[in-house]
């Protein structure tokens, strides 16, 4: 396990940027692949309740919903990956939101359990529509994750919260957050049918808002971005391009669950493609 | 219940209705609420996390969310929690049917022996929508497995009850057979948890009908229902009832959280603040505006001048520091608490003083919160310049 307070953290963060590098996040709910995270080569790692779910069959999204209880399932789930992670911070996605918690104690815990940090993840930061609107109002909103990061950084916890916009960005930095992770919003293949997948012009437009938001009230806060449309290397190079000041990516494995099938798929498909040799060898041989 | 199996069930609730003229069905989460609710004539009982929720005093949406596994909750409450207590009123399972780590078949067949007669899909994806919804059906988190989850309850002889928010949603559960169609109103109105933003009456009613006409059209056999949403109040329901051909009303929070909320509240702050109900109310409460608090501060000492009257006590009443309540204190009213206390006291031994001639100092000392007669004569005399006994004597001549 990596001994390092946060400071130590934020200052080998600070100077790993001044060098001019990028930061690089990686994200997971499965123990098996969190385990690689020092190998990686990331940054750092943050670590998801979403093992089991993924196993299912889902993919991190689903992590929201009430199959589980996140928190506990963390909780349950760490303590491998805390002990085998020697090199890179390891931070924990809390669900703020969660009412049955006295959340400062709950971060305490996972503070004594090892996690050098928190994300707000699963977070109601995802939901849109009349569902969101009727959160909010029913008192589960994103101000509860934002109490939540509060909470954790009054604790030294690094904290690196996911935002969806300025606002949030605001809010996050205000609360204390010592670095933002900006999500581009959820990408549907319907949306994609329809067009409707907000460009990488619009992403930078947003990422500048929220920069420019969060620096005034903190200058230099890293912010790390995260989105199907930087999930290319093309795409992340034209982001960098445009705001050089961007302080890395963050990425998760196993990302949806269409990109493991594709994986699958693909080496399945290389495999068949040896179909034809084999059939030709076979054919030799019984010539011969 | 359950041997009596599902047509037995159904021709009560539709003898029920021809009788009556329309079902009552409740939503529940605990024994408690289920078996009030039973008593007071439910003739459906619904099993959900919702409701579980709702009695922890949690919002109903908490269902949705990974605070628990909703259908391990609903299981557990409906054996430990409501079979032991309610025996007469078939019972639904709340089934979150996209839940990933269900065998559905073996599940359905455990709901079954459990004692449940049938099942209703809750929490219900028909609830969420936006980019939000889609991205979870597209995963596999979809309305599509819990129009299966009913067909295939159906087909294992369970009641089956489908929540529908929607015409599409409609058509799918009427293909699926649902025995019951409960249009889903969103959220219930009012109340501490309730929504703020919900369907209002008449768009209720707009698309109730639609959606009950579809269900004439398709299948005039299956029953026509409505859950929580905007009507939360008798006179809703009758103006639903009157309008569309709906031929019953689930209740979610009007069945039990608002009743409770309201309840207990009554009970509780009644014992409490029995003799000057206003004024501690409104300390309590926070109920102020900027000269509101000082305001209540006042009426307390008139209420309580001849007691012990201590700032750092309604201070902690009030959840604010003794210096700040003081500060406040002194800037509206411009004498110190202490000073104007005194005043007011003096005052009142005065008035005392005056209009009762045979009353003794000490008696008037007590009466106006001194124990101590010493330090009354003393106080008397700082403010008055002379003591109590001078000033009754000036007062006897007159």
């Amino acid at each position: 396990m990596l001994r390092k307070n946060r400071q130590e953290i934020v200052e080998g963060f600070q100077e790993h940027l001044s060098k001019g590098k990028l930061l690089v996040g990686v994200g997971s709910g499965m123990e098996q692949i969190a385990k690689h995270g020092d190998k990686s080569g990331a940054d750092f790692l943050v670590f998801y309740h979403t093992g089991h779910l993924q196993s299912a069959g889902r993919s991190l999204l689903a992590g929201i919903l009430s199959y589980d209880d996140a928190n506990t399932c963390l909780q349950e789930s760490s303590n491998e990956v805390l002990y085998t992670m020697r090199k890179i911070p390891v931070l924990a996605g809390v669900c703020g939101t969660d009412p049955f918690r006295k959340m400062d104690m709950f971060l305490g815990e996972l503070k004594e359990r090892g996690f050098h940090g928190v994300q707000n993840f699963p977070t109601v930061g995802i939901v849109d529509g009349r569902f969101r609107a009727n959160l909010e109002g029913t008192g589960i909103g994103y101000q509860l994750e934002v109490d939540m990061i509060r909470a954790a950084h009054e604790l030294d916890l690094f904290t690196c919260p996911i935002v969806f916009d300025a606002e949030q960005g605001e809010a996050m930095t205000m609360a204390g957050a010592d670095m933002l992770l900006v999500h581009f919003g959820l990408v549907t293949k319907g949306a994609k049918a329809r067009g409707e997948v907000p460009s990488l012009e619009d992403c930078c437009e947003k990422l500048r808002q929220i920069m420019e938001k969060s620096n005034a009230i903190r200058r230099h806060i890293p912010i790390l971005c995260y989105g199907i449309q930087v999930s290319s290397l093309e795409g992340a190079m034209q982001v960098i391009q445009r705001l050089p000041s961007l302080a890395g990516f963050f990425t998760v494995f196993p990302g949806n669950v269409e990109d493991s099938e594709r994986d699958m798929t693909g080496r399945i498909k290389e495999y068949r493609t040896l179909d034809k040799l084999k059939k030709a060898a076979h054919r030799l041989r019984i010539a011969e | 219940m359950n041997e009596q199996g599902k047509d037995y069930i159904l021709r009560r609730l539709r003898a029920e209705i021809n009788v009556g003229g329309h079902i009552i069905g409740a939503a529940v989460g605990s024994g408690m609420t289920a078996k009030l609710a039973a008593m007071g004539g439910a003739d459906i009982l619904l099993a959900l996390s919702a409701g579980k929720f709702r009695i922890m005093g949690r919002s109903s949406l908490s269902s949705f969310f990974c605070y628990g596994n909703s259908n391990q909750i609903v299981m557990e409450m409906g054996k430990r929690e409501i079979f032991p207590v309610v025996q007469d009123v078939p019972l639904l399972f709340g089934l979150m049917a996209s839940d990933p780590y269900l065998k559905l078949f073996d599940y359905l067949q455990e709901i079954k022996e459990s004692g449940f007669v049938g099942v209703v899909n809750s929490p219900t994806l028909a609830q969420v929508d936006g980019l939000f919804r889609e991205a979870l059906e597209e995963e596999g988190n979809s309305y599509d497995r819990e129009v299966a989850a009913i067909r295939l309850a159906n087909q294992m002889n369970l009641l089956t009850m489908a929540f529908v928010c929607s015409i599409e949603e409609t058509e799918k559960m009427i293909d699926a057979q649902a025995d019951i169609i409960c249009f889903h109103m969103g959220l219930t109105a009012g109340g501490l948890l309730g929504a703020k933003r919900h369907l209002s009456i008449s768009e209720a009613r707009g698309l109730a009908e639609k959606i009950f006409a579809l269900c004439k059209e398709r299948n005039p056999d299956i029953l026509r229902f409505v859950y929580a949403g905007p009507a939360n109040k008798l006179m809703d329901m009758q103006y639903l009832y009157r309008n569309t051909s709906c031929q019953g009303y689930i209740g979610g929070s009007t069945f039990d959280r608002i009743p409770m909320e309201e309840s207990i509240y009554a009970a509780v702050s009644s014992f409490k603040n029995h003799s000057h109900p206003e004024t501690l109310g409104n300390l309590r409460e926070r109920k102020w505006g900027s000269n509101q608090l000082v305001e209540s501060m006042r009426h307390y000492i008139e209420e309580h001048y001849g007691d012990e009257v201590k700032l750092s006590d309604i201070a902690m009443v009030a959840h604010m520091s003794p210096s700040y309540l003081g500060g406040r204190f002194k800037k509206e009213v411009g004498m110190s608490f202490t000073d104007y206390l005194l005043q007011f006291r003096m005052g009142k031994a005065k008035e005392l003083m005056r209009s009762n001639r045979n009353l003794s100092c000490k008696e008037v000392a007590l009466q106006v919160g001194y124990e101590d007669y010493a330090q009354f004569s003393k106080m008397f005399h700082k403010y008055e310049g002379l003591s109590p006994r001078e000033y009754q004597g000036i007062n006897k001549k007159r």
